[in-house]
């Protein structure tokens, strides 16, 4: 028999047994099993931790990006603008300066002018005034009209012990110094011109003050971000049909700027000597800076968050009298993704998630990219960091958010720095995303483990923004760390922290000898077991100008062991005997810490 | 058993009348059953053609031919099954047979030498007349426009590709496998968000797609979206748990929601069987770098480098690996390295996406993609690219310069002495 035969009597078997088969089998089913149902995560329960107390607090502001003004998409409307957290009357409460935009005029709509900024004294008991006009910022000098601005950095450049005001923007910066207003109560006055800022500027954007050079005297740092003008306006979209503002990859990065304080009310350009990097096409497109001393030598560096091209890392070798930054950034694994991929970066912090005692550094990106963890493995010898966003549980939020100011805070002074991102998008028209988009609030779990509590944060969180600018400050000195948030086009958020918490905290204000420059100082907090340490800094967020003062949370325990503060001169101080629940200035040279 | 045969001799020696129905009985059931079969086999064939298990239908029509060797059916659908495995060879041979079954060519068999030609590159010179046949409601449209999709596919020419497969989706909107290709289209025209929504969509109709859900939990984790990602490969888990490429997937996964220990855990556990996926050696090395142990880092990121030379990530990596070791000068020469092939990727990324926004005709383009890719390590592409631009101008001397070279590098001397004959000698320098 042949093996055709073979296999057509077995054919008939097999199509009986597959017919007696097919009755008794229905249709697989290809589902898993449904998992069971997890506990409620107990992070994300519990009453609302921010409150938007904006309404009632008498600031009624919005930065405006003037593109109702004009019909040109211009990479200028995209930035936006930031805060000022400044208390410039020295009555111990943090005022708030906001920086105002500005709009497109002329018969072409091509000059661009500056919308005034504003600066509200804060009357206590969540209640702010606008003294704009009493306070010397409804114009520049001579009563010229405001440019657009974008951001303020705030220090006191001579040293006079009260702070000053910069503000940066197209065009220019100008320096307004901290006055008598002959009144009993202070004022700015505009100096840009006699400090020698007037000039130099194409379009600032974030900028910081540190002493760099050592002489006691803080410098100044500002970033710039791109070639961009009316004579170089190139039409863009993203969709193939719907014009839209540039990405910058479509301009060369400007060059940034660092400034000597001369220790005589003036400042030096010194960006040449000092070893800043040259603009370009894939160089040098500033947003964001933030200036610590990442590798503990008591000097302060600059790192400067970069849109599309690598961020910078300043190391600073200065000596006194000269400023000179050996840029190492990517070297030191601290200027792109961990892919090697230079990201969209904006705002930026740094600080100690995981309670090693060395300053990582935070920064938000772009949209399909991760926000960067920086972790720092440095030694005194060799600056080094690690890509940490991943290990550290950030990525999980995803990459739908473009981020932008930003800051570590312990909100419910558990121990543990968390994070709050303002988001919103850059561009007009983005596909797959929306241009209005909810800030993010990440919960320290412990050792720099993060997760996102979010939906947690309050009724301004479960809501889209056009985040920019964000500084976080005590606004009532209760020593929960409170947010503002600069939108555009969307009036500004004051938020009130009122998280639930049973824990203890200390703040702490870190002040040179004869008002010098401490950024680059670090405390260490010990206490329950623990140490924590906090950096000055310089800069930080976006566009805006942090509360100096630290808020650290001491968790149930109320018992301070010991605060050291490292000066920027090497020199080690330590106090005893502080008391939780309350703010000390701890003044360099001085014994006795000064409760506030 | 002699006895058991025995008894049956008696039985029919007592009874051949019932004896005699017994075995017509039998033949009949013998016969019934071949049929069925055969008919069984016919409709399984089919399915499998229709499901794209070409192979399957190859074999099951084997069977057919025997029970119907002069079934013109039978015979156009042999063909069919054949050409989708790239045997022309032998497809060539059943349409040749169905000509002499039919006595010449029906609409089904010219059909099918259209598809074939098709499918063998002519596919420009048989487009009016297929497009014509989709135009007119063919009952075959679906087949004409998978069988052009495949060809352009094949042939990287992704426009078209997405054209047909966005007709073959209008027609026939429920079927699971046009959305899984045009995902696969979308996906190399550089649209990840709708190659993820084609892919899910894919899904939905037929979840019983491992290969496709791994992908698409693969692009998820490309995303950064750990979360997406996750129940897809959960429920590959699920089914499958000790499949290594999964564990790899859940892996990479859960590092990126920071479950660092997990992850660790299960990226060791897929290495054993996977010891060359490269996302899974990466992974591993930034855990290293995570634990601080730079050494066992620079390892893995050494031998990623040894399966692929052009690997920024790990190149970029193990200068970080190197520095941590304080080998300052060989991480110094790492990110130089790095920072060159970065550049070469950089810029055949860029020609690629041009071409793909601008599509052009001429030849320059096609040798500046191929030689661009030459210079990263992507061989198959670049020459891929090289050929269209030889397509484009068969006499263009720089294209057969760069083939001839590469094929010289390769030691593939014929290959090389057709180029050189076109390009003698080397690029003036």
């Amino acid at each position: 028999m042949s093996k055709d035969w073979v296999r057509l009597l077995l054919g008939s078997l097999v199509l009986a047994t597959s017919l007696v088969t097919a009755w008794g089998c229905g249709p697989r089913n290809t589902s898993p099993a449904p998992a069971a149902p997890e506990a409620p995560d107990p992070d994300l329960q519990g009453p609302d931790l921010f409150e938007d107390v904006t309404p009632a607090s008498g600031i009624a502001f919005t930065h405006r990006n003037g593109e109702d003004t004009s019909p040109h998409l211009a990479i200028l409307e995209s930035l936006g603008g930031g805060v000022a957290a400044i208390d410039f009357d020295g009555d111990g409460l943090v005022d708030l300066f906001f920086t105002g935009g500005g709009y497109f005029d002329g018969p072409d709509k091509k000059q661009i002018r500056g919308h005034a900024c504003k600066l509200y004294k804060n009357l206590g008991n969540w209640k702010f005034k606008d003294v704009t006009a009493e306070g010397g910022l409804d114009s520049l000098a001579d009563g010229r009209p405001w440019f657009y601005t974008h951001a303020a950095a705030v220090a006191d450049y001579d040293r006079d012990g009260w702070p000053d005001l910069l503000v940066t923007g197209w065009g220019r910066i100008a320096l307004f110094h901290n006055v008598p207003d002959g009144k009993g109560g202070r004022k700015f006055e505009d100096v840009s011109a006699k400090a020698g800022l007037d000039q130099g500027i194409t379009w600032a954007t974030s900028a910081a003050f540190a002493d760099l050079d050592g002489d006691g005297f803080p410098d100044l740092y500002v970033c710039q971000y791109v070639n961009w003008n009316f004579d170089n306006h190139p039409k863009c979209d993203y969709d193939g049909k719907t014009p839209d503002v540039c990405p910058p990859k479509k301009f060369s990065g400007l060059p940034h700027k660092v400034y000597r304080n001369n220790g005589n009310g003036t400042f030096t350009d010194v960006s040449a000597e000092a070893g800043l990097r040259k603009g370009g096409l894939d160089a040098s497109k500033g947003l964001g800076v933030v200036i610590v001393d990442v590798n503990g030598d008591g000097k302060p560096d600059v790192y400067v968050a970069n849109d599309t091209v690598d961020n910078f890392l300043y190391v600073n070798q200065s000596t006194p009298g000269k400023v000179r930054l050996n840029e190492e950034g990517v070297p030191a694994g601290v200027a792109r993704d961990g892919s090697s991929t230079a990201n969209g970066s904006m705002g930026v912090d740094a600080g100690d998630p995981a309670g090693v005692g060395k300053p990582y550094v935070w920064v938000t990106n772009y949209e399909k990219e991760l926000h960067a963890l920086y972790r720092n493995d440095s030694t005194p010898d060799q600056v080094l960091f690690l890509f940490h966003t991943q290990a550290s549980g950030i990525a999980a939020i995803g990459q739908a958010f473009v981020g932008w100011g930003t800051g570590f805070l312990d909100f419910d002074h558990h121990g543990w720095e968390d994070i709050f991102i303002a988001n919103g998008h850059a561009i007009r028209y983005p596909t797959g995303t929306t241009r209005l988009q909810k800030p993010v609030l990440l919960r320290n779990t412990g050792s720099g483990k993060f997760k996102d509590i979010t939906p947690r944060g309050g009724s301004y969180f479960r809501k889209e923004h056009l985040g920019r600018g964000v500084v976080l400050a005590d606004l009532d000195n209760d020593g929960k760390v409170d947010i503002v948030v600069s939108h555009m086009n969307e009036p500004v958020a004051i938020l009130k922290n009122v998280a639930p918490s049973g824990n203890h905290w200390l703040g702490l204000e870190p002040a040179g000898k004869d008002h010098g420059d401490v950024v680059g100082a670090m405390v260490v907090v010990e206490a329950g077991g623990r140490k924590q340490t906090r950096f000055a800094k310089g800069g930080g967020s976006y566009a805006s100008a942090p509360d100096k003062r630290f808020v650290v949370g001491l968790g149930p325990g109320e018992k301070i062991d010991k605060v050291t503060v490292t000066w920027p001169t090497a020199k080690e101080q330590e106090w005893t005997g502080l008391k939780a629940d309350r703010y000390y200035q701890l003044i360099e040279g001085e014994k006795e810490a000064k409760a506030r | 058993m002699l006895r058991f045969v025995g008894r049956i001799g008696r039985a029919v020696r007592a009874h051949p009348g019932r004896a005699a129905l017994v075995v017509v009985g039998l033949a009949l059931a013998a016969v019934l059953g071949t049929y069925y079969y055969a008919r069984a086999e016919w409709r399984a064939a089919q399915a499998a053609v229709r499901e794209a298990r070409p192979e399957e239908a190859r074999q099951r029509l084997a069977f057919c031919r025997k029970v119907w060797p002069r079934s013109v059916e039978v015979h156009i659908l042999s063909a069919r099954a054949a050409r989708l495995c790239g045997d022309y060879q032998e497809a060539e041979a059943y349409l040749s047979r169905c000509l002499e079954l039919q006595g010449g060519a029906n609409d089904a068999i010219q059909l099918e030498f259209l598809l074939m030609r098709t499918q063998t590159g002519e596919v420009e010179e048989v487009t009016p007349s297929l497009i014509a046949l989709v135009d007119s409601n063919h009952p075959d449209s679906l087949l004409i426009l998978e069988t052009m999709a495949r060809t352009y596919m094949h042939g990287l020419r992704y426009g078209p590709a997405y054209q047909c497969l966005n007709r073959w989706i209008a027609i026939s909107p429920d079927d699971a496998r046009p959305y899984q290709w045009r995902g696969w289209v979308m996906e190399r025209m550089n649209h990840p968000a709708r190659a993820e929504e084609d892919y899910q969509r894919s899904l939905d109709l037929n979840p019983d797609q491992p290969l496709l859900r791994l992908r698409l939990a693969e692009m998820y984790l490309e995303d950064k979206l750990p979360l997406a990602a996750l129940p897809h490969l959960e429920y590959l888990r699920a089914r499958e748990p000790d499949r290594a490429d999964v564990k790899a997937r859940l892996g990479q996964c859960r590092f990126l929601q920071g479950r660092t220990q997990e992850a660790r855990e299960l990226l060791m556990a897929a290495i054993a069987q996977l010891p060359d996926d490269l996302p899974v050696q990466i992974h591993l090395a930034k855990l290293d770098l995570e634990d601080s142990r730079p050494a066992e880092a620079e390892k893995r990121l050494r031998r990623v480098l040894t399966i692929d030379p052009f690997d920024t990530e790990a190149q970029y990596n193990l200068s970080l690996a190197l520095r941590a070791q304080r080998r300052r000068a060989e991480a110094d020469a790492a990110m130089a390295l790095h920072d060159k092939n970065r550049a070469l990727l950089d810029r055949s990324n860029k020609l690629l996406a041009a071409e793909a926004e601008h599509p052009t005709r001429g030849p320059d383009a096609a040798y500046e993609i191929g030689t661009a890719l030459l210079q990263v390590g992507q061989e198959r592409i670049g020459v891929h690219w090289l050929e269209q631009a030889l397509q484009r101008d068969p006499t263009h001397v720089a294209t057969h310069r760069a083939l001839a070279e590469f094929f010289e590098r390769k030691g593939d001397k014929e290959r090389a002495a057709e180029h050189r004959r076109w390009a003698p000698s080397p690029e003036p320098k």
